[in-house]
């Protein structure tokens, strides 16, 4: 009956669902992330909000397309289910969500194979609040500006500076 | 007519089914079209998509790249540093 105030700091994605065999009708949180590339400007990719990662990951062919040049970034492990650590690369990437363009650290790993994770590092606390609405059925990403003014231009201030580096 | 309409419902849900999509393309990438849903590209490897979807000349700024995990595993991703 009344207009829904939607927040205007606030970035909304609609639940996906898979049909698992045994397990019947499953959420997945998709989302999708532009990323810039050196040869096609932004492209989108689709990144699954993993809330257990640490660090947004990606596959080792995006180092390439990012511009990443892999001599020169730190050197780490990361360890996934089962134990299974494989070497990753350590970089800062720009990203674009929606219309909120800032830069995360990420790290590139040495598997071709590896999904496109959106970690907890640099998106979820120092940006973003996140809400997985089910009543609506949407992932909800708000901005963290309402705290205080202060540092919501403070992080502003250095992405922008960040942008022209 | 309804039988046509539900084909094109059907054929429609297909597109956006995921678990549609991980049987007959998963584990790999695919590019598919931000407007209607369909896969312009798929393949093994990301390197794979990329070079197809330059090869088709595709628009970059049209298409989503997303991973297809494989079909029938229930997926756990956690990545520790």
């Amino acid at each position: 009956m009344f207009p829904v105030m939607k927040p205007l700091n606030s970035i909304e994605f609609p639940f996906e669902y898979v049909i698992l065999p045994h397990f019947g009708k499953v959420f997945y949180p998709f989302i999708s992330v532009s990323l810039k590339t050196i040869d096609k400007g932004w492209v989108d990719f689709r990144f699954i909000v993993d809330t257990g990662a640490d660090l947004t990951t990606l596959p080792f062919f995006m180092a390439s397309k990012l511009g990443v040049s892999l001599e020169k970034c730190r050197r780490g492990k990361a360890e996934g289910i089962g134990g299974v650590v494989v070497e990753t690369w350590e970089t800062e990437i720009p990203i674009r969500l929606k219309n909120f363009e800032f830069w995360i650290r990420c790290s590139i790993v040495e598997d071709e194979q590896t999904p496109f994770l959106l970690g907890r590092i640099d998106v979820l606390e120092k940006n973003f609040s996140l809400f997985f609405d089910c009543r609506k059925r949407k992932i909800i990403f708000r901005e963290i500006n309402d705290e205080c003014w202060f540092s919501f231009l403070w992080r502003r201030a250095k992405n922008w500076v960040h942008t022209f580096r | 007519m309804t039988k046509w309409v539900n084909l094109i419902i059907i054929k429609k849900m297909e597109k956006r089914n995921l678990a549609y999509l991980m049987k007959k393309y998963g584990p790999g990438f695919l590019a598919i079209s931000k407007r209607s849903g369909r896969v312009m590209v798929s393949g093994r490897s990301l390197a794979q998509v990329w070079k197809k979807a330059e090869e088709k000349d595709l628009d970059f700024s049209k298409i989503e790249i997303m991973h297809v995990p494989r079909y029938e595993t229930v997926k756990l991703y956690r990545i520790s540093l």
